[in-house]
């Protein structure tokens, strides 16, 4: 695209972004987002449900600007819970739990939650870029993919899963495997089977994640956290500093430029590239990272590359909806229905028949970013207060909003019991010594490979020789198989060491 | 004496409200917002159907119509819902046929769907099969005639197992004897995403539209009785001489078991007035919707035809669940 | 770490019940063909990966440390002996088979008391129990009720609660609890009680 047609679209954009009606639309948007983001259980795709018809007496422009803001605020906000509470709200913020919680604990709420939001806007920022400048390329590099380019994906995506844990590997595995079996409960779309169900129909559509998230990590931490008579209380005494250090600074900066890329790129995939993103971030640093060892333990390069990520997937996975009307992910299948009830049709014709709402909206993005690191700065004081609160209260409000979340969600109190035999389960990993994450990401993982290698095999005919023959296919399974060895041999050699010292 | 005769009054109007009513009565419904269960996720094909029939039916009476999403199982759960929801005249579910004609043939559902009280026919999708320009066919007839010689190499693609759309190619299969590949999605908005690129060939959604226009994806024929007004040049299957091959996807609203045959008939007439309306039609072009007119009578009558029709296409594609 | 053996012990027994159970549940779900694999593929494939990875766990503990074994090996034969006799004798005696699954579970629970001591029973019950209370006590008891119910049964769960801070705090909860979710956000949750739920049939008159 030549500058000055891009100059000509981003004045355009900026000029329908800016006027003052857009603007509070936009304010009005991050704001409830960041608040649902905090709110355990109630997410971006249930707000924007219950707003949908209040959007009918906004311009279509105000109200895909406050839809989108939802969006993104919503992953800010959920960042912020990760990090204090290890309640992760949102897959994406899964990974920032990791760390992330861990910092708090050591009374590093303040940088962690500081080096979030900003990374998180720089990751906005180049991601709007991209979109301005390359959409319709990138859209079709995404176009590039098929089912079994998807399924090796995600096949090095759950490498990833164990290749960032910190713990013994073997158990990892073993967590990988039983997640995926879990994510399996449910109706099987390819046969319209059921499986592991026991004839329990709000098992049909399998066990929400909000629920396995807030049971393992959630639920799980407070009552460990309740039992632990030597417990400090979450914040150590002497909290240090509500802002990044100039140390903390200089190693974010490469991590959240990584991560930025790798995010934006996975994040163009409708078929779910996106929740790979701070995964393949955190386990990258985790590797690049002269002290591997230490992630897990607060390492804010674990935060600081994750959040960019997850915040760059977010911006990028509007693109395909916006060139072509295909949504990556039920937030996008809402925006569509946000552009649906104002009679725009969502598909190729959008860029050109209504350039102003395509780009008021894509510049907007950006403001929104800008809005939320000015919201989510100073609130960083107040978040840190919080954590004073006695945890033996803390505990008990961590609790009640876990439950009303999770029941908010379908209103199905069926869900609340999971939800508790998922504490349960998560307070037993906890004393096994068995991390959650990797639970997770098999979970999400593993129906979704499913879903690609059936697919890939039909259109193949049956011929399992297509994952080899397609280059992007064939492309990430040697990924795969070599992250799995560079995790694997310095393990075999160590258990030979330590065999050998008996 | 005024006191006393207020008090009176109060009692009785205490008594009144202490007793509650079996039901309304036509004549003063709806006097309470009314409940529109809508079976699907929000924003997905039913649910943006469904609001502006709400906003239209909320003007029209006075009184809110409101959308309730219960999504799940395949249109499963909301229509339990409403199954199981007080006949008061104040619920009512707005769904696709599937729910009502497919589903209960494919699996054990909790409801039964000729015990649906029918109120009113609320759309018909106007779509057709479409094909990736790369397979090289411009009409209806070169694909048949590009399938029949090269059997089981275009593929389908279908919103799922059981849907409506993937019908629509075991009905053509049926009909015209030809061999094409059916592959499941989840969604139409999944096919859709491996259909631009080619790596499936061919669909019948509404979702394909915009990329029809934009010279993506050639348009083949429209399933519906008439032409879109969208493509004048594209005919019908009927005219293309495959009769009863269409497989429509309709939606419409019904009551639980038992709901008021009153109340039904005054929300009936007040929908087909909507449908009339310049505003209403415009909403429904947009959607690649046309609205066509039936009695409650009609509409239980139809249901019956729907669903012989589909039971015929399940029982010759071999089409199973569970 | 210090109960690294009898860690890897247990969670090996974890996983590798976890897997011959999905085994058995899905050993009916068909396989397909390999242009259509079937819905029992993956569950069949993973359920073996997790029974081996299982037995991979359960030998690194004994390895380790082979008194673990001895120590949970009681615990092991005789819910796998209760277990065996309700699931292949429930039927005749006409009790559903499925109970067998509780002396699956209470032995998991001693065993991990036995290998890993210092549980903290009391607020795992306390909080499982809360989550469980307000999940059945919503819908018929309303919002209020279940708070004090859930929240109380909780606090209960620590030894730390001060009884006279706490009904301060479950006060201020109440409110914004209410005010948020009910009356703010318009969750279709009732307040006050709608009707006596059938597990508190005693109350019923």
């Amino acid at each position: 695209m030549g500058f000055e047609e891009t100059w000509h679209h981003l004045s355009l954009g900026f000029s329908v972004a800016l006027s003052m009606q857009n603007l509070f639309w936009c304010f009005i948007g991050v704001l409830i987002g960041t608040a649902i983001g905090v709110l355990p259980g109630v997410g971006p795709t249930a707000t924007m449900a219950l707003l949908l018809p209040i959007t009918y007496f906004l311009t279509p422009e105000g109200a895909l600007i406050m839809l989108a803001g939802i969006y993104y605020g919503a992953q800010y906000g959920g960042s912020t819970t990760a990090i204090l509470v290890n309640l992760p709200g949102e897959a994406s913020s899964v990974v920032t739990a990791l760390d992330g919680y861990q910092m708090a604990r050591q009374g590093r709420a303040g940088p962690a939650l500081a080096i979030s939001a900003i990374g998180s806007f720089f990751a906005g920022t180049v991601a709007t870029c991209a979109i301005v400048m390359a959409a319709p390329p990138l859209t079709r590099l995404a176009q590039q993919f098929a089912p079994a380019d998807y399924f090796s994906l995600m096949v090095l995506g759950l490498v990833l899963a164990v290749v960032m844990a910190s713990g013994s590997i073997v158990k990892a595995i073993g967590m990988v495997f039983l997640g995926m079996l879990l994510g399996l409960i449910g109706t099987d779309v390819n046969t319209g089977n059921t499986r592991f169900t026991f004839g329990i129909s709000d098992l049909f559509d399998g066990i929400g994640f909000v629920i396995v998230a807030m049971g393992l990590f959630g639920m799980a931490e407070i009552i460990k956290n309740l039992g632990d008579n030597e417990r400090r209380d979450l914040v150590s005494s002497k909290v240090s500093g509500l802002m990044p250090t100039r140390e903390d600074f200089k190693r974010s900066w490469p991590p959240i430029v990584r991560g930025t890329f790798l995010g934006g790129l996975l994040g163009i995939l409708p078929g779910g590239g996106g929740v790979l993103g701070s995964f393949a971030s955190y386990a990258l640093e985790k590797k690049i990272s002269p002290t591997p060892e230490k992630f897990g333990k607060g390492e804010i390069e674990g935060v600081a590359g994750p959040e960019s990520a997850n915040n760059a997937a977010a911006q990028t996975s509007f693109i395909p909806m916006l060139t072509l009307g295909i949504p990556s992910n039920a937030v996008m299948a809402m925006m569509i229905g946000g552009m649906m009830i104002h009679g725009i049709v969502p598909g190729p014709q959008v860029m050109d028949q209504k350039p102003d709402l395509f780009w008021g909206m894509i510049v907007s993005m950006w403001i929104g970013n800008a809005m939320l690191v000015i919201l989510n700065l100073p609130l960083i004081g107040i978040w840190v207060k919080m954590l004073l609160v006695p945890y033996r209260l803390l505990a008990i409000a961590i609790l009640f909003f876990c439950c009303i979340g999770v029941y908010s969600l379908n209103n199905l109190w069926s869900e609340v019991l999971f939800m508790a035999m998922f504490g349960m389960l998560g307070f037993i990993f906890v004393r096994l010594d068995c991390e959650p994450a990797p639970l997770l990401l098999g979970y999400l993982l593993g129906p979704l490979m499913e879903v690609y290698m059936r697919r890939a095999m039909l259109l193949s005919r049956g011929d399992a020789l297509v994952f080899f023959q397609r280059p992007l296919s064939l492309a990430f399974l040697i990924i795969a198989v070599i992250a799995l060895a560079v995790v694997i041999f310095p393990n075999i050699r160590k258990a030979r060491e330590e065999a050998f010292q008996e | 004496m005024r006191r006393r005769s207020f008090m009176a009054l109060a009692g009785i109007a205490l008594a009144a409200g202490a007793v509650p009513l079996a039901e309304a009565t036509a004549a003063d419904w709806p006097d309470k917002p009314v409940k529109v269960i809508v079976p699907y996720a929000p924003g997905g094909a039913t649910d943006l159907l469904a609001r502006p029939w709400g906003e239209a039916l909320s003007k029209a009476f006075g009184q809110q119509f409101v959308i309730e999403n219960r999504g799940g199982a395949g249109g499963m759960i909301g229509a339990e819902a409403t199954y199981k929801a007080a006949p008061d005249g104040y619920t009512i579910v707005f769904t696709p046929n599937a729910v009502l004609s497919v589903l209960p043939q494919l699996r054990k559902t909790p409801y039964d769907p000729s015990k649906f009280e029918p109120i009113a026919r609320t759309g018909d999708l106007v779509t057709g099969f479409v094909i990736h320009p790369s397979v090289g066919v411009k009409t209806f007839q070169e694909m048949l005639d590009y399938a029949k010689k090269n059997p089981g190499k275009l593929t389908y693609g279908s919103a799922g197992l059981g849907t409506a759309t993937q019908l629509r190619i075991e009905a053509l299969k049926m009909k015209t004897g030809v061999d094409i590949l059916h592959v499941p999605y989840r969604g139409s908005a999944d096919a859709l995403n491996d259909l631009l690129p080619g790596t499936i060939q061919m669909m019948n959604e509404i979702n394909v539209l915009p990329h029809v226009k934009a010279g993506k994806l050639i348009l083949l024929n429209i399933n519906h009785a008439n032409r879109s007004p969208d493509f004048p040049n594209v005919p019908t299957l009927t005219e293309l001489g495959i009769k009863d091959a269409d497989v429509p996807i309709w939606y419409s609203v019904w009551g639980p078991p038992g709901f008021p045959k009153d109340i039904a008939l005054k929300l009936n007439k007040k929908i087909i007035e909507i449908a009339k309306s310049d505003d209403m039609k415009k909403r429904m072009r947009d959607l690649n919707t046309e609205v066509p007119i039936q009695t409650p009578e009609e509409l239980a009558a139809y249901l019956k035809t729907d669903t012989a029709r589909n039971a015929e296409i399940i029982k010759a594609a071999n089409i199973k669940l569970d | 770490m210090k109960f690294r053996a009898g860690q890897d012990f247990a969670t090996g027994m974890l996983f590798a019940l976890f897997g011959a159970a999905a085994l058995y549940i899905g050993a009916d779900y068909s396989m397909g063909t390999a242009q259509r694999p079937g819905t029992g593929v993956l569950p069949h494939i993973l359920s073996w990966c997790l029974v081996v990875t299982g037995l991979v766990l359960i030998l690194q503990g004994v390895i380790a440390e082979s008194k673990v074994v001895r120590s949970a090996l009681p615990t092991i034969l005789i819910s796998s002996l209760v277990a065996a006799a309700l699931f292949f004798g429930g039927p005749v005696i006409g009790i559903s088979e499925a109970w067998a699954t509780l002396p699956v579970v209470i032995g998991c629970l001693v065993m991990m008391e036995i290998l890993l001591p210092g549980t903290a029973w009391r607020p795992l019950a306390a909080v499982t129990i809360a989550t469980v209370v307000f999940g059945i006590a919503l819908d018929d008891l309303g919002l209020v009720i279940t708070m004090i119910l859930t929240l109380t049964i909780c606090a209960a769960g620590t030894p730390e609660t001060r009884w006279r801070e706490y009904f301060m705090f479950l006060a201020l909860m109440l409110v914004l609890g209410v005010g948020t979710f009910v009356l703010l956000l318009g969750m279709p949750i009732p307040i006050w009680p709608v009707r006596i739920p059938h597990w508190l049939f005693f109350l019923q008159r």
